[in-house]
């Protein structure tokens, strides 16, 4: 198992590398970084873009900058944001938080329901819960996710003024205690969770269904109705348990299309995370933070791999290659 | 003679596909569904009452009157923008959908039957564009390229879209490879690429268009997104983009502080409508293709 | 009264094309502490009518006729609940036909028969799981097995956990289903051993179903013998293997060479078994059949005892 898990983790870790570099050479392959800076702002003088240039290393050659950008990517140093006026770092850290919380709530929170609804859903196969069921997550998968939270954002902030129109909190409020802020954020996020969450939960109870389908048609699902065991612990004890190998390793390969949910919910909803991070800095043209976010993306995209790599052999006994 | 035999073979495969395909009702309605949105493509001139890319009156009228769903920003027909929006988001979508199913089939093809280092490195790259998040990854390309056009959009699409299908070409491909008849013709002497497009290609071809109507949705989801978000060709504006200038250029306020439904939910729901005609075709065709299917429903 | 008496019991299973008449009207008693051993053709209802018994047939299984009478209780007429707590694994068990795959590939083999007991009994976890490592010894799998998950045991070990899960709870009766079918030769005999074994420590009264004849007349005291979807013959296995009434067990024993002999699949019957969607009209076997007459194809034999304890379903026995 141990091999298992070093051998999946060499080979994130080599993707990592290739992902990296090839945003290292894509984002250099465009214009000169600093020429969109300078054109759109005459009155900063050339010698101080040259010195700026000087200190980012853009003077020397490119194998040099490669070198000198993947040994300071791994010590955090993501180099100064132009269009933010502060180290990319910085403005990474503080939006961070936003996006993790954004998305491990989504993805945690669905992934609990899809895997309920889709057994439910797979043991009354062919009824009409199911049918029902089944239809609507079908339906749900078909909304692009930032159109539905601007359906709700319509209806429910607009129409019946229930929840907040944007932001992550009350402009100009000042908190009496932490109860008190943290049931504002929570205000001002359900909207958004709400969106990624039904979702997901959509396009993860069909997945669920279809493998719970296909175990509860093995011969171990006989075996443990026979024992006598009841229908609910043969459902989740048996069945559910061994559909959920399937669904974390889908789970793992789906963060990435999380990350694009919370950039199109993170614009429609006007919060400050880094998925909107990465798409103001491709419009700026500000590419120390494009390398910075991306880092920072692939990394949290590649650990949530991982983890489910190691959650996959704690869940598994078969994996022991 | 083998030729016609080959035909009247084919056509009673349709045949019977036709017939499957008639008593499964909701890919029937999955059809026609699809086939009016491509038909309000095809004839998009004719049923506008518009040219969705004049200004035609004041802008941001309500809905009602001349202008079924108003006016935009610019003045003009939101109507017309939502019938020529078709033409825009199908193809696309099909576009897209073809240029991955060649560049996924030719990969998973290529990587399953040869093996070795190619396939480690052709999966490799399937891998990363899997794992990482299509969006960043497309709004780089779109970027780099200059974003303001329709093949750009095709390019990013298609470079996200096709690691899915090629691994499960490659799977196809592997298990093909052990089966008698390929042995055979490489017994006789058969060159790899005959073997891989005379006997492999054929063999995973239902596989392959049952996965190109899921493409198409794919690509027309991936790209309602990056049209949202600003990156799409404001000469042919399709039903993301159309989104986009909803939330950035006054659907949220309008001509007197209220939101415009009439510009947000019109795009929003064909998008739905159309994916969800494609997905119910496809699980359709995926029912005829994998017979072991039927039986989960 | 026998411990099983099955009555008329017919089972069909419903298609796209009609009903599947797997199990049409046999009647069959099992006597307590006997071994029965069943035999017949692939398909011609021998798995269907073991799973009426236990009441674990697919869904689109239904008993549409008969009883099962078990210790006296109609148990088709039980309602699931009592049946599956009072009956199922904890007076009747059963093991499965192709249990390769019958057990849960997530759990540790002791946890799942630990599993069993516990869902019976009320007993600590740590008996349970300390009688689920005798059970194994019982087998003559080591019982420090019990911590293995199912992918790390051979088919063999599997067959025998198999085993030592349907005497958790110690029944007094057990189907086994083809228990030995899907292993190798040597892993065959080992099983059929620790079955063996077992029957007489246990004083089981138990059922085998088998292709094999021979494992019938090494294992078993009784035979009975189907043929799509009847009961055509029913006795001792002297009464079956020297004397048998029926052409179509005639034909099985013929094609089988000696009690010693080295083991046979029976094939060598001319013709194949009916669709048992539409079967022939009188007797199911008169198409095949080398005696028949005009009556064959017209009416169904009924089944009769033609000496004590020896039954069978045939025009030629009804005369004389
Ligand atoms: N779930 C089902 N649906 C429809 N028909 C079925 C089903 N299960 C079994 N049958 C049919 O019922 C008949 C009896 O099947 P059964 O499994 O009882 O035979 P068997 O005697 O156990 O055969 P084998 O020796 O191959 O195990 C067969 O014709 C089979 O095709
Ligand atoms: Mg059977």
């Amino acid at each position: 198992m141990k091999a298992y898990l070093v051998k999946r983790a060499l080979s994130l870790f080599i993707t990592f590398l290739v992902v990296m570099s090839a945003i290292f050479f894509l984002a250099r392959s465009g214009a000169d970084p600093f020429a969109e800076f300078i054109e759109s702002d005459p009155r900063i003088p050339p010698e101080a873009v040259e010195r700026l240039r000087h200190r980012f290393g853009l003077d020397k050659p490119l194998w040099q900058q490669y070198l000198d950008f993947m040994v300071s990517m791994f010590q955090g140093e993501f180099g100064y944001s132009v269009t933010f006026r502060r180290p990319v770092f910085d403005v990474i850290m503080v939006r961070l938080p936003w996006t993790l919380m954004l998305l491990t709530t989504s993805i945690v929170i669905s992934t609990i329901g899809a895997v309920f609804l889709g057994a439910y859903a797979a043991w009354n196969r062919g009824k009409k819960i199911d049918l029902i069921g089944t239809n609507i997550s079908l339906f749900v998968r078909a909304l692009p996710h930032f159109w539905l939270g601007m359906v709700f954002l319509l209806v429910f902030g607009y129409y019946y003024r229930l929840f907040p129109l944007y932001g992550v909190k009350t402009s100009g409020i000042e908190y009496a205690n932490v109860f008190e802020q943290v049931k504002d954020l929570l205000w001002h996020l359900t909207l958004p969770l709400a969106t990624l969450i039904i979702r997901q939960i959509g396009m993860y109870t069909l997945y669920m269904r279809g493998e719970t389908l296909e175990v509860l048609g093995e011969d171990f699902i006989t075996t443990a109705k026979a024992k006598g065991l009841s229908d609910r612990t043969v459902l989740f004890r048996h069945a559910v348990r061994t559909s959920l190998l399937p669904m974390v390793t889908v789970t793992a390969l789906r963060f990435g299309f999380m990350v694009n949910g919370a950039i199109l919910t993170e614009t429609v909803f006007s919060l400050p995370g880094t998925g909107r991070l990465i798409y103001q800095a491709i419009t700026s043209g500000d590419f120390f933070l494009l390398q910075g976010a991306f880092f920072i993306t692939s990394i949290t995209v590649l650990i949530a791999n991982l983890v489910a790599d190691i959650l996959y052999s704690h869940l598994d006994p078969r994996v022991r290659y | 003679m083998a030729l016609k035999r080959r035909l009247t073979d084919w056509r009673n495969r349709l045949v019977s596909s036709a017939f499957i395909f008639r008593h499964n009702r909701a890919g029937v309605i999955g059809l026609v569904i699809v086939l009016f949105f491509i038909s309000m493509a095809i004839f998009a001139p004719f049923i506008a009452p518009f040219n969705p890319y004049e200004r035609i009156d004041r802008s941001l009228l309500p809905p009602g009157g001349v202008y079924l769903l108003g006016t935009n920003d610019m003045g003009q027909d939101i109507f017309s923008e939502l019938i020529w929006g078709a033409r825009v988001s199908l193809s696309i979508g099909f576009t897209v959908a073809l240029v991955v199913m060649f560049i996924g089939t030719t990969v998973g093809v290529v990587a399953g039957y040869t093996g070795g280092l190619v396939d480690e490195v052709l999966m490799r790259f399937a891998d990363i564009i899997l794992v990482l998040p299509s969006i960043p990854l497309m709004i780089l390309i779109a970027a780099i390229m200059g974003r303001h056009n329709f093949y750009v959009m095709i390019l990013a699409l298609s470079v996200v879209g096709w690691g899915g299908l090629a691994r499960m070409v490659r799977a196809v491909t592997l298990s093909l490879k052990e089966r008698t008849f390929v042995e055979a013709a490489r017994a006789l002497g058969a060159s790899g690429g005959h073997i891989m497009a005379k006997h492999i290609l054929p063999n995973t071809a239902p596989l392959i268009l049952s996965s190109v109507i899921y493409q198409a949705v794919g690509a027309m989801m991936a790209e309602a997104g990056l049209a949202f978000l600003g990156l799409g060709d404001p000469t042919a504006k399709s039903w993301g983009m159309m989104l986009h200038y909803a939330q950035t250029a006054g659907g949220w306020w309008g001509a007197n502080g209220n939101p415009m439904w009439n510009w947000i939910i019109p795009p929003g729901l064909c998008i739905a409508l159309v994916v969800l005609g494609l997905m119910l075709v496809g699980q359709a065709v995926e029912e005829i293709v994998n017979p072991r299917l039927r039986r989960r429903r | 009264m026998p411990l099983l008496h099955i009555d008329h019991l017919k089972t069909y299973y419903k298609t796209l094309r009609g009903d599947v008449k797997a199990v049409d009207g046999v009647t069959l008693d099992v006597e307590k502490g006997e071994a029965l051993g069943l035999a017949g053709e692939s398909g011609c209802g021998k798995t269907t009518l073991a799973l009426s018994v236990i009441r674990l047939l697919p869904d689109n299984g239904r008993i549409v006729g008969g009883s099962v009478f078990f210790d006296s209780t109609d148990i088709t007429k039980l309602d699931s609940e009592t049946y599956r707590k009072e009956y199922r694994w904890k007076r009747m068990s059963m093991v499965f036909q192709g249990a390769m795959n019958a057990l849960t590939p997530v759990y540790r083999v002791g946890d799942q028969i630990a599993e069993a007991i516990l869902c019976h009994e009320e007993v600590e976890e740590d008996e349970a799981r300390g009688r689920a490592r005798e059970l194994l010894g019982l087998v003559g799998v080591d019982p420090e097995r019990a911590s293995s998950y199912p992918h790390e045991l051979s088919g063999g070990m599997r067959q025998r956990v198999m085993i030592a899960m349907a005497l958790a709870n110690n029944p007094e009766f057990i189907i086994a289903d083809e228990p030995i079918t899907a292993l190798d030769v040597i892993v065959q005999a080992q099983v059929l051993h620790v079955i063996n074994d077992l029957r007489r420590k246990l004083g089981l009264t138990m059922m085998l179903i088998t292709h094999d004849l021979s494992v019938i007349a090494e294992t078993c005291d009784g035979a009975a013998i189907m043929y799509a979807g009847k009961l055509v013959e029913r006795g001792t296995v002297i009464d079956i293997f020297k004397r048998p009434l029926h052409p179509y067990t005639q034909g099985l024993v013929g094609s089988f060479p000696s009690i010693r002999g080295a083991r046979k699949e029976m094939e060598s019957i001319p013709g194949s078994p009916p669709n048992l969607l539409q079967p022939p009209p009188g007797c199911r076997f008169h198409p095949r059949c080398p005696h028949a007459m005009d009556i064959c194809s017209r009416e169904e034999p009924p089944l009769v005892e033609v000496e004590p304890g020896h039954l069978a379903a045939c025009w030629l026995c009804e005369g004389g």
